[in-house]
């Protein structure tokens, strides 16, 4: 048995999530799990961006991978901010359906930054709502960042809700994107919508 | 540029002092009442970094090799190290400013006067410090966010801990006046070798950003926080998934 087999880690890897999706809503989320769901995403995200795939083709597989790991309705609602509140359920359906290729595409180029990058899980402790899962990212020749990954029980899943590079919080710069975004339409969420089907 | 008015880029220095005092609100995100004026400034840095500084990191990217370039690195952190021992000396960090001291003896000598950095190679930690940090350790609150004319945006506290910095090197005092024009330029080099080194994340925020002033002051403000809680992101911008909006 090759240990190192990467078809055989990424169907293992696979199995456990499966099972990690599969737990009971009451079990509360533990340490392990939280690290496993980071093990787990940098292996894909890593996966991707080592891979041929540019542009579309790589973003397709960045929707997916979010889709799996990340509770990306609550990260676009997050992302909104306050407008969230006033928006219609269909303009709020359509705004969250419009931001998962949104998220792959703006997410998704910061990672392509990593080409050739080691990711490694360090530490992780107990925080709102979850943990904070602690990984150090070396790029050749640059000095190592570190990439903070906020954890969540989302409804008895364990998905990812906030990822911090070097204290910055992507949420946070999201939201400051899209409120600007919406500023600039004059706070008209459907305009909003239409242009962050293409934008990112 | 008219905008420019001696008193729109003065009265913010001016205010700092007494402002770096003033606790700011900790449930806000940000405080920053000068939003008008610091985004003037803002406007001005960007023209600054149009014109000079993007094409001075260019410049410096086809002038030095990665070699060199570490080299010219490590000669002005050495350089930076009397101001760092004097700032852990304040801080009441006696271990790190004993490890600081060995440090710049070690590189100002058996490194060639810093252009080698043979502590680290001897596995010595580096840690960084300024008079900002030195005021957080004693207790004084973020203060208002300022934009700087040169200098982009910091606190209130880290502006005065800039020009605390700059004024009261340890290095001015032993420096001969006949080479105070050297170390100007030195740190030109210096931050035309920032401005390659980072020029990714410098034209990320400046030019393809939606709203570039707010997203330098995201960046700056929540990576300094993380920077002052020793690499560990700080309960404010930790945010509650839960909250309702």
């Amino acid at each position: 048995m090759t240990p190192n087999n990467p078809s055989r880690r990424q169907i293992l890897a696979g199995i456990s999530a499966a099972t990690l999706m599969a737990a009971a809503p009451a079990a509360a989320l533990t340490k392990g799990e939280a690290e496993q769901l980071i093990d787990n995403i940098v292996s894909d995200i890593v996966a991707i961006i080592n891979s041929n795939d540019r542009g579309q083709a790589m973003f397709n597989r960045f929707e997916k991978v979010f889709a799996t790991y990340a509770d990306v309705p609550l990260i676009a609602q997050k992302s909104l901010g306050p407008a969230w509140r006033g928006a219609s359920a269909s303009q709020r359906r359509a705004y969250v359906a419009a931001f998962r290729g949104f998220m792959a595409r703006s997410y998704g180029s910061r990672f392509e930054e990593f080409v050739g990058a080691s990711i490694t899980v360090t530490k992780s402790r107990k925080t709102s709502g979850g943990f904070l899962v602690d990984s150090k990212i070396k790029l050749k020749g640059k000095s190592p960042f570190k990439a903070q990954w906020h954890v969540i029980d989302a409804r008895g899943k364990t998905l990812m809700f906030n990822l911090f590079l070097e204290g910055v919080s992507v949420l946070s710069d999201t939201r400051v994107q899209i409120g600007s975004m919406l500023d600039k339409r004059g706070g008209n969420i459907d305009k909003l919508i239409a242009h962050l089907r293409t934008a990112g | 540029m008219s905008v420019l008015s001696i008193r729109t880029v003065f009265f913010p220095l001016l205010a700092l002092a007494f402002l770096a005092g003033c606790a700011g609100d900790a449930s806000m995100e940000f405080n920053d009442p000068y939003e008008r004026t610091n985004r003037k400034i803002h406007n001005f840095n960007k023209a600054v970094d149009r014109a000079l500084l993007r094409p001075a990191g260019n410049a410096y990217g086809a002038v030095f090799t990665d070699e060199s370039s570490e080299m010219m690195n490590n000669f002005t952190a050495n350089m930076a190290m009397p101001r760092r021992i004097a700032n852990n000396l304040l801080q009441f960090r006696i271990g790190e400013a004993l490890v600081s001291t060995l440090r710049f003896g070690l590189n100002t000598t058996l490194g060639w006067g810093g252009l080698f950095d043979v502590a680290t190679e001897a596995g010595m930690t580096n840690n960084d410090s300024d008079f900002g940090m030195t005021l957080h350790r004693w207790g004084v609150g973020e203060g208002v966010y300022v934009e700087l004319p040169f200098f982009a945006g910091r606190t209130a506290r880290g502006s005065v801990g800039l020009v605390v910095d700059l004024a009261f090197d340890p290095l001015n005092a032993v420096t001969p006046a006949k080479y105070s024009t050297h170390k100007t330029a030195l740190t030109l080099v210096e931050m035309a070798g920032d401005r390659h080194e980072y020029s990714a994340i410098f034209d990320e925020v400046l030019y393809n950003a939606e709203d570039s002033y707010a997203t330098q002051r995201l960046y700056y403000l929540q990576n300094r926080r993380f920077e002052l809680n020793d690499g560990e992101i700080s309960d404010a911008d930790l945010e509650n998934p839960y909250d309702t909006e």
